[in-house]
C-alpha cells in the first residue's frame, strides 16, 4: 500500500500564525496558488482516480484543485480533520500564554494541553488510524488531503515513533509525505515535504511550524 | 537551531553498472560530476549560500563537496564518521552476482537485515558512527552560528545516522531509498531534539518525465 498525505494550502491564519484545528478557514488565494502548482507533480507520482479529503474546506478545496489536475473524483472523510484546538482557535499565541499560562508551558515543552475542546493525541491517531484501514481494504495508491498535525501524528504512528513525537515534522502548505508498506511489512517513509521551496509557497508556514504547533 | 542538510554522493560508473561500493574508494563519473553542479546549484538555490559544508572521506562523496563548496565560497570539512557502511566480500560485485553466490545472506540483505559476510559493516555500528559525527556537526554549528550544514555522505550511512538520531528502529529500515543526489533535512532544536523536516528533497519527477 503508497499512502501519499498531503496538507492543505495557505490560509489567512497561517500567515496570522494562529491555530486553525476545526475552525473552518478557506484558503487564501496563494494557497490555491499552491495548490495549483503542486497539482502537476502530484499527478505525475499518484494519477489516482479518487482523492480522500478532510471535509474542512481548506484541505476541501486544495483536494478540488488538485482532483481537477488528474481527472479524479474527491470523496470527504471527517477522520482527516484537523485536531480541535478548542478554545486555542484563532487566539495569537500571546494570548494563549496570558489565558493559560500552565498548558501554554506544557505546550512550548511538547506537553499537551489541557484547555477545552483540545483533542488529545491519542485521539486524532485512532480515528487517522482507523481511516487509513479503512483505505487499506484497497490496494494501491492512495492520496489524501488532511491537516498538520493529524498528518504528524499519524505518520509517526505508522513510522512507531512515540506518540506526540516531533520526529516526523510538520508538512508545509500543499507539500506532502509518501509512506510505503508491503504487505504487513513496517511502513516505511519515502518522502516528506520533498517539493522544492521558493517563494511561492508559504515558507513561514514550513521553517516555523514548531511555533505553531510544537 | 541548527539545520543539517544530508546529501547523498552523485553517481559513479560502479553505480551506472549497479556495483556494491561501500568502502571502495570509487570516483565519481563524467556523468556524475555534472550532476555534483547541478545538485550544487539546486542546495544553494533552496537555502543561499550560508553554507558549512562537511564530507565523507571516499571521493564521490569528496567530489560531490567540492561542487557545492565552491558555489558557497567555502572549504569542505572532512570527516570519516561520514564514509559509508564497509560491505565487505560483496564490494565490486553486483546485485546478481551477490545473490548467485550468497542467496541466503541475500535474502536477508533483501529484507532489510544485516548480511553474516566477513567485513560487512553492522547497522547499528554504523548509526552510532555516523550519528556522532550528525551531533558533533550540528554543535559545532550551533557554537559558530552556521545556520545550515550540508553533509554530503551515502545511501545507507545517511539513512541509519537519520533513523539513530530520530529514534527510529535500524533494521529493516523505515526510511526509504535516497537516490544520488537527493537530500534529507534535519532540524536540531538541543539535546535529543531531532526534527526531520524534508526527506527525498532534490528530486524533479515532473522535470525528468
Amino acid at each position: 500500500m503508497r499512502l501519499i498525505l498531503v496538507r492543505h494550502g495557505e490560509t489567512d491564519w497561517n500567515v496570522a500564525h494562529l491555530l486553525q484545528g476545526a475552525s473552518d478557514i478557506p484558503l487564501n488565494d496563494d494557497g490555491r496558488a499552491q495548490a495549483r502548482a503542486a497539482a502537476p507533480e502530484l499527478a505525475y507520482i499518484a494519477p489516482v482516480t479518487r482523492i480522500v479529503s478532510s471535509d474542512l474546506s481548506r484541505a476541501l478545496e486544495t483536494a478540488h484543485i488538485l482532483a481537477d489536475a488528474m481527472g479524479a473524483e474527491v470523496v470527504t472523510d471527517a477522520r482527516w480533520r484537523e485536531r480541535s484546538y478548542g478554545v486555542w482557535e484563532g487566539l495569537p499565541e500571546d494570548v494563549r500564554k496570558e489565558d493559560h499560562p500552565e498548558d501554554h508551558h506544557r505546550w512550548v515543552n511538547g506537553l499537551e494541553p489541557n484547555v477545552e475542546g483540545y483533542e488529545y493525541n491519542a485521539s486524532v491517531r485512532d480515528r487517522a488510524l482507523a481511516a487509513i484501514d479503512d483505505l487499506a481494504q484497497t490496494e494501491g495508491t492512495h492520496v489524501v488531503v488532511s491537516h498538520g498535525s493529524t498528518t504528524r501524528v499519524v505518520a509517526g504512528a505508522l513510522l512507531g515513533l512515540e506518540l506526540g513525537s516531533h520526529g516526523i515534522g510538520n508538512l508545509g502548505n500543499a507539500q506532502w509525505l509518501e509512506l510505503t508498506r508491503e504487505g504487513s511489512g513496517p511502513w516505511v517513509l519515502r518522502s516528506l515535504n520533498a517539493r522544492p521551496l521558493d517563494e511561492s509557497s508559504n515558507e513561514s508556514s514550513y521553517s516555523s511550524s514548531g511555533t505553531v504547533e510544537p | 537551531m541548527t539545520t543539517l542538510v544530508l546529501l547523498r554522493h552523485a553517481r559513479t560508473g560502479f553505480n551506472t553498472e549497479g556495483r556494491l561500493q561501500g568502502s571502495l574508494d570509487v570516483p565519481l563519473s563524467e556523468d556524475g560530476i555534472a550532476q555534483a553542479a547541478a545538485v550544487a546549484k539546486r542546495v544553494v538555490g533552496e537555502y543561499g549560500i550560508s553554507l558549512a559544508v562537511a564530507s565523507s572521506p571516499l571521493q564521490r562523496a569528496t567530489g560531490t563537496a567540492v561542487a557545492l563548496a565552491a558555489l558557497a565560497g567555502t572549504a569542505t570539512l572532512v570527516d570519516a564518521r561520514f564514509t559509508q557502511r564497509p560491505y565487505g566480500v560483496w564490494e565490486g560485485l553486483t546485485w546478481d552476482e551477490v545473490r548467485a553466490s550468497w542467496p541466503f545472506e541475500y535474502a536477508r540483505r533483501h529484507e532489510g537485515l544485516d548480511p553474516a559476510i566477513p567485513g560487512w559493516g553492522q547497522s547499528e555500528d554504523v548509526a552510532d558512527r555516523v550519528a556522532a559525527g550528525l551531533r558533533d556537526a550540528a554543535a559545532d554549528a550551533a557554537r559558530t552560528g552556521a545556520p545550515t550544514v550540508v553533509i554530503v555522505s551515502h545511501g545507507s550511512a545517511i539513512m541509519l545516522g537519520l533513523a539513530r538520531l530520530l529514534g527510529l528502529p535500524l533494521t529493516p529500515s523505515r526510511l526509504g531509498y535516497l537516490p544520488h543526489g537527493a537530500w534529507n533535512e534535519v532540524r536540531w532544536e538541543g539535546g535529543d531534539d531531532w526534527r526531520l523536516k524534508r526527506y527525498c528533497a532534490g528530486v524533479r519527477s515532473v522535470e525528468t518525465a
